[in-house]
């Protein structure tokens, strides 16, 4: 095989690979936005995240109160696949099924920020 | 008072009629429960079975000290990125938006029949449930020569409040050549990479007063430390030729401290210096031992899944006092205990709903100013035992960017003020 077939075998498969994770991503963030949601468990889970995400803007860990519940999910799964990176992050992340994700995501986007 | 036999008779049988019935239905008032040490793992459970309880508990805390210096971040104090106002924290909060009870004082025993405390003054609060959170006391035959007389010559500064404050007093009055030792903790110890962020933090502060010929020695009594590649290589790179870290094969092992001389005998030298850190071994806080929850580790052995004492279901162990599997004893595990001890306390007397425990531990420590490192795990019970959850663990890479540190420190920041939020308003 010629090196360019082989480049342009690589891309396709790249190419192809991308797409079905990206289906399955979308597959996967409509499933978790249609999720029931039990709100004391969220509560509950919320409590690990105020650790250290504050209520108000400040230094270094952003605000997720009053985030987008769509932007919560996707930015977890993310996490979760290591798109995003950030070791505390993704260390949460890979511990959360599609019920802990909705649970949250449906929490903190119901939250105001304090001013 | 005159007590003839009758009325004697009839006070005995009252009292023990007393003892064997619950408190709450003894004072025919709300349930009541009473958390010991206002730290990071009692403040936090006080906080939130009182958030969570709308009223329907009493809460009574008990603190030895108006306000709560924090252990964490007190390292950045001392090496002029903090000032001691920002550590020092009040419970003002507690007590307006939550209603907590706030008794300022020691909490000398516990009577775990008639289910209450005794402060220093001689009165006694009541409990249904009481939680315990008197993170750590020192052994100070740990080290031999160190007594509790020579902590304001030679400060451990490992509780935070006015021993922080005359560690930094003689820090600040240092002159260049004037060397630092620091004798490290066996373990298990609060915040294990504490003592290594400690030297790394008075190496910036002698550095950035233009310091060239002090040095700072560290005498361990273990053979490795928490992240100490990170930190040996940020000595390397930050403050060259100025720590040194000896580790206990090579100094053949603690001789004697002599606080006044400035002094630490070891097998291999006599180690002297201006300023003496001495951070001796240590054991659950003395109301734990008081209280009969300790075994032999000195801890206090808890049921993984609630984090009720294994000695007495009434009581719940939170913090450094607690014997917590896999988790380090760290502000963020204390904090995350006593999330799982409000829920469980909560359950008993309320019936609210109980979740399996999940647990969660950062410890960022700075080296620099913008090199910021972590390690951390996600932790959940396993057959007992709290156990870290093997691919949430993560510690951060010595080839990382200067931005990627630059981002940790900033992380750490953020978490601070989250977590003291999550404590105390």
């Amino acid at each position: 095989m010629s090196t360019f077939k082989y480049v342009l075998l690589t891309c396709g498969f790249l190419l192809v690979t991308f797409v079905v994770n990206a289906d399955e991503l979308t597959d996967r963030i409509e499933e978790i936005m249609a999720a029931p949601v039990d709100q004391d468990y969220a509560a509950y889970l919320a409590e690990g995240c105020t650790s250290c995400h504050q209520a108000k803007q400040g230094t270094g860990t952003p605000v997720i109160a009053g985030m987008a519940k769509q932007h919560i999910v996707i930015s977890l799964l993310l996490y979760q696949n290591g798109t995003r990176v950030n070791a505390a992050m993704k260390s949460i992340a890979i511990g959360l099924g599609d019920e802990e994700i909705a649970s949250l995501a449906e929490y903190f986007s119901q939250l105001v920020e304090s001013q | 008072m005159n007590i003839n036999r009758r009325k004697f008779t009839q006070l005995v049988g009252a009292a023990t009629v007393a003892a064997a019935v619950p408190y709450s239905i003894r004072a025919q008032s709300k349930p009541s429960v009473v958390v010991v040490g206002g730290g990071a793992g009692g403040a936090t459970a006080a906080r939130l079975v009182a958030k969570n309880s709308d009223g329907a508990v009493d809460i009574t805390l008990i603190q030895d000290t108006p306000t709560y210096t924090s252990c964490f971040f007190s390292n950045l104090y001392l090496g002029g990125f903090r000032d001691f106002d920002s550590i020092t924290h009040s419970y003002d909060d507690l007590v307006s938006n939550y209603g907590i009870k706030l008794v300022t004082g020691l909490a000398t025993g516990v009577d775990r029949a008639a289910r209450t405390v005794t402060i220093a003054d001689g009165s006694t609060v009541g409990y249904d449930r009481l939680i315990i959170a008197p993170g750590i006391e020192f052994k100070f035959d740990s080290v031999p020569g160190y007594t509790e007389a020579d902590v304001e010559i030679a400060p451990h500064a490992w509780k935070a409040g006015s021993q922080t404050a005359i560690l930094k007093e003689k820090l600040d009055a240092l002159e260049d050549g004037q060397n630092i030792i620091m004798v490290a903790p066996p373990n298990p110890y609060r915040c294990p990479p504490g003592p290594y962020e400690r030297v790394s933090m008075m190496a910036h502060l002698l550095k950035s007063k233009g310091f060239t010929k002090s040095t700072i020695t560290i005498l361990d009594v273990k053979p490795k430390f928490s992240k100490q590649g990170l930190f040996q290589a940020g000595w390397e790179k930050h403050y060259p030729g100025m720590i040194e870290w000896i580790a206990p094969e090579v100094h053949g092992g603690i001789i004697k401290v002599d606080a006044k001389a400035g002094t630490v005998e070891t097998d291999l030298d006599t180690f002297e210096g201006a300023l003496l850190n001495i951070i001796p071994g240590q054991t659950a806080g003395d109301i734990a031992h008081a209280a009969g929850l300790t075994d032999d580790s000195g801890f206090c052995p808890v049921d993984a899944t609630t984090m009720r004492s294994k000695v007495d279901e009434n009581i719940f162990v939170v913090g450094d006092a607690c014997i917590a599997g896999d988790m380090p004893k760290s502000g963020f595990s204390a904090n995350s205990q006593g999330k799982v001890a409000a829920m469980n306390v909560r359950a008993d007397l309320l019936k609210s709903k109980v979740f399996p425990a999940k647990f969660s531990n950062t410890c960022w420590s700075l080296i620099a100013t913008g090199d910021g490192v972590k390690v951390g795990a996600q932790y959940v019970p396993i057959d007992g035992k709290i156990t870290a959850i093997a691919e949430s663990k993560f510690l951060s890479k010595s080839d990382e960017s200067e931005q990627d540190r630059l981002a940790t420190a900033m992380e750490a920041d953020g978490w601070y003020e989250a977590m003291t939020s999550s404590m105390f308003q």
